[in-house]
């Protein structure tokens, strides 16, 4: 990542001000995390009150520090940040992550002492994220300077969120469910660092291939739908908006004032400027997830499935979510009856079902006829755990076929749980992307076949 | 915020070239006369004032008015309720609302909808930030859940979808470039195959 927020995401030393060892305190969290990076870079723990934290010796002040400070992050109680930041600024660090609140979001007396702080740094020349903010995680070099409670894995999406909370389960979602993560970012306040410059950042970093974001509010309306415009003809932009609240309160005066509520403008800017919204944080995951393994397709998949039930469940969310099934072929329908795999009650049609006791030579065989049909841009496969099911096979047929065809993308859904936990794991690390309900990969799909 | 009288709202539509219907503001029953002479029967007849905003909530809309007698009556009426009555030529066609407003967080935004009981009802309308080309108000249209209704279905002819669309892009430069204008109704706008014209109008402005 260039920019002025370079030294930020890529720092070489790092400076904790405020660092503690007490159990609970967000000082400990941040050097707990930052601590697991120490590898990549030095990591300095600055308390005027202590001289030593898990016994590494401490700095009274930032200006102690004998080499060279790229991240300075801060977090002492909103009283002494200016203090702090003053001696940031004389230690001309990269840039400096205010984690500490009180700020703007209490009153117009915590705003006062923000914009000092925005001016101190502005005119100092040195980039400042937050305050009353999470941090900032980037994966690739083992950054977290946060203190969430967990370290998402290393992949291609950047979470943005207005809220540290939802980050704090988004990183703790994706380690647990594998999604893999660029950076996340916590803006806080936006006295210095905006929305839009982490945005306009992130469409320049080649880890990062889809940008997420969780959005309350926006500063400046205009300037972000021109930014998101620019960004989402090389990468996309997904998006959940809370607070949908319309503007209910309002003397009717017509009724356009009425209809055109604040989230039915917000909703109209995202859709003006190819920005996709999603309605749940699941949602906003499953889209980013698929977006940031597979590439788009044209609107014409199909699904092999060996189980009945779930090839009508997974046509009818296609349906509704406006995916067209593509007819079979005579080619691709002799070529699967001619296997001697096959039985013949194979449904001969899309969705294509297998049968329950389906082998893996079954698969292989209708996976291959199907991705070999031209005008079936993109394949749903479904595995239900029966007892003849064998899911690593299945999985590494999966992969290979997607070597076989790598312009295709595959979304499986190996459904069930325990059976195919492996099978997944499997898939996953190929980069292939497994859904363990239908409706939320068709749903994430669909941005595939839109984008 | 204020509404803006008849005259002026007439006057910033005819500078965007947003077609209305014919209409006459008049104060006496010789000039309601006059009027309806000049646009031909049958006429309707609405009570008018900066204070009205929703005319329907209290009786004020008269139609089919066919002759001087049945005009003379429902002009008496409508004085009781009003200072000033407007007379109106009488177009057939599909209901439409075309608006916009500042919002505040991305200023001008443009509406339009079905109009009449599928705005109060239904809420079928599309929304966009402002400004809009004539490309993105036929999208806009498209949109709705009741395009197929104004494209017509069984037979009849679409209506006019070229003005429709040229006025939704004038409703948008208009609150573009007039900066002291907060929200704009037309409601409804009547549309059939030949043309599209706004019957009732308001525009809110600041201050005033």
């Amino acid at each position: 990542m260039v920019n002025k927020l370079g030294r930020i995401f890529n720092p070489r030393t790092a400076a904790i001000i405020g660092a503690t060892d007490r159990i609970g305190s967000v000082g400990a969290g941040l050097v707990k995390n930052m601590l697991l990076g120490e590898g990549e870079r030095k990591v300095f723990l600055v308390n005027p009150n202590q001289n030593e934290i898990f016994g590494r010796k401490t700095f009274p002040i930032i200006t102690d520090i004998p080499e060279v400070v790229d991240l300075a992050i801060v977090a002492v109680p909103a009283s002494i940040v200016l203090k702090v930041v003053e001696d940031c600024c004389k230690k001309k660090v990269g840039g400096i992550i205010v984690i500490s609140a009180g700020f703007s979001e209490i009153g117009s007396k915590g705003e006062k002492i923000q914009n000092e702080l925005a001016e101190m740094t502005c005119r100092a020349g040195i980039a400042l994220v937050g305050p009353n903010c999470l941090g900032i995680i980037n994966t690739k070099n083992n950054l977290n300077a946060s203190f969430a409670p967990a370290t998402p894995p290393k992949g291609n999406v950047a979470l943005i969120s207005q809220s540290g909370a939802i980050l704090d389960i988004l990183a703790d979602k994706a380690a647990e469910e594998n999604y893999g993560i660029s950076s996340m970012v916590s803006y806080g306040n936006e006295a210095g660092v905006t929305l839009t410059d982490f945005l306009k950042s992130f469409a320049e970093d080649v880890e990062t291939k889809v940008i997420a974001l969780y959005l309350e509010g926006l500063k400046d309306g205009r300037k972000f739908m021109e930014i998101a415009k620019r960004i989402v003809s090389k990468k996309p932009i997904i998006v959940i908006k809370a607070g949908k609240n319309y503007e209910g309160q309002r003397a009717i005066k017509s009724h356009t004032g009425t209809m055109a509520g604040d989230y039915q403008v917000y909703k109209s800017a995202f859709k003006q400027s190819g920005v996709i919204e999603t309605d749940s944080l699941e949602e906003l995951l499953d889209v980013s997830k698929i977006l940031a393994l597979e590439s788009k397709c044209e609107n014409s998949v199909a699904i092999i499935t060996n189980g009945g039930g779930c090839g009508v469940l997974a046509a009818d969310y296609c349906k509704s979510q406006g995916i067209n099934l593509a007819e079979l072929s005579k080619d691709t329908i002799s070529r699967i009856s001619g296997s001697a795999e096959m039985p013949s009650l194979w449904s001969k049609s899309n969705p294509i079902d297998i049968v329950g006791d389906a082998s893996p030579a079954r698969y292989k065989v209708a996976i291959e006829a199907v991705l070999s049909q031209k005008n079936i841009r993109g394949l749903i496969i479904i595995q239900t755990p029966q007892i003849m099911t064998d899911p690593l096979e299945n999985a590494k047929i999966i992969v290979e076929a997607k070597r076989l065809f790598p312009k295709k993308p595959i979304v499986c859904f190996f459904l069930g749980g325990k059976m195919s936990s492996e099978a997944i794991k499997f898939l996953e690390d190929n980069n292939i992307p497994n859904y363990g309900e239908l409706k939320r990969g068709i749903i994430a799909l669909r941005a595939l076949t839109r984008y | 915020m204020g509404l803006i009288n008849f005259q002026s709202a007439e006057k910033i539509l005819f500078k965007y070239k947003i077609p209305i219907c014919r209409t006459f503001f008049v104060v006496s029953e010789k000039e309601a006369l006059i009027a309806a002479e000049k646009i031909g029967y049958p006429v309707f007849l609405k009570a008018y004032g900066k204070d009205i905003l929703h005319r329907t909530d209290i009786k004020g809309v008269i139609g089919g008015i066919n002759n001087e007698k049945e005009l003379k009556s429902s002009f008496k009426k409508l004085m009781k309720k009003a200072k000033g009555v407007l007379v109106q030529e009488t177009i057939f066609g599909k209901e439409i609302i075309i608006g916009a407003k500042r919002d505040s967080q991305f200023g001008p935004v443009v509406l339009v909808g079905l109009g009449g009981i599928f705005t109060e009802i239904i809420k079928d309308f599309s929304l966009r930030v402002a400004p809009v080309s004539a490309v993105e108000a036929r999208l806009m249209l498209k949109e709705l859940q009741g395009y197929d209704y104004l494209a017509g279905s069984r037979g009849e002819k679409p209506i006019n979808f070229k003005s429709l669309v040229s006025i939704v892009v004038s409703v948008s430069n208009l609150l573009i470039k007039e900066k002291e204008i907060e929200e704009i109704d037309l409601n409804p706008v009547i549309a059939n195959e030949k043309k599209v014209l706004a019957v009732d109008f308001k525009i809110l402005s600041y201050g005033k």
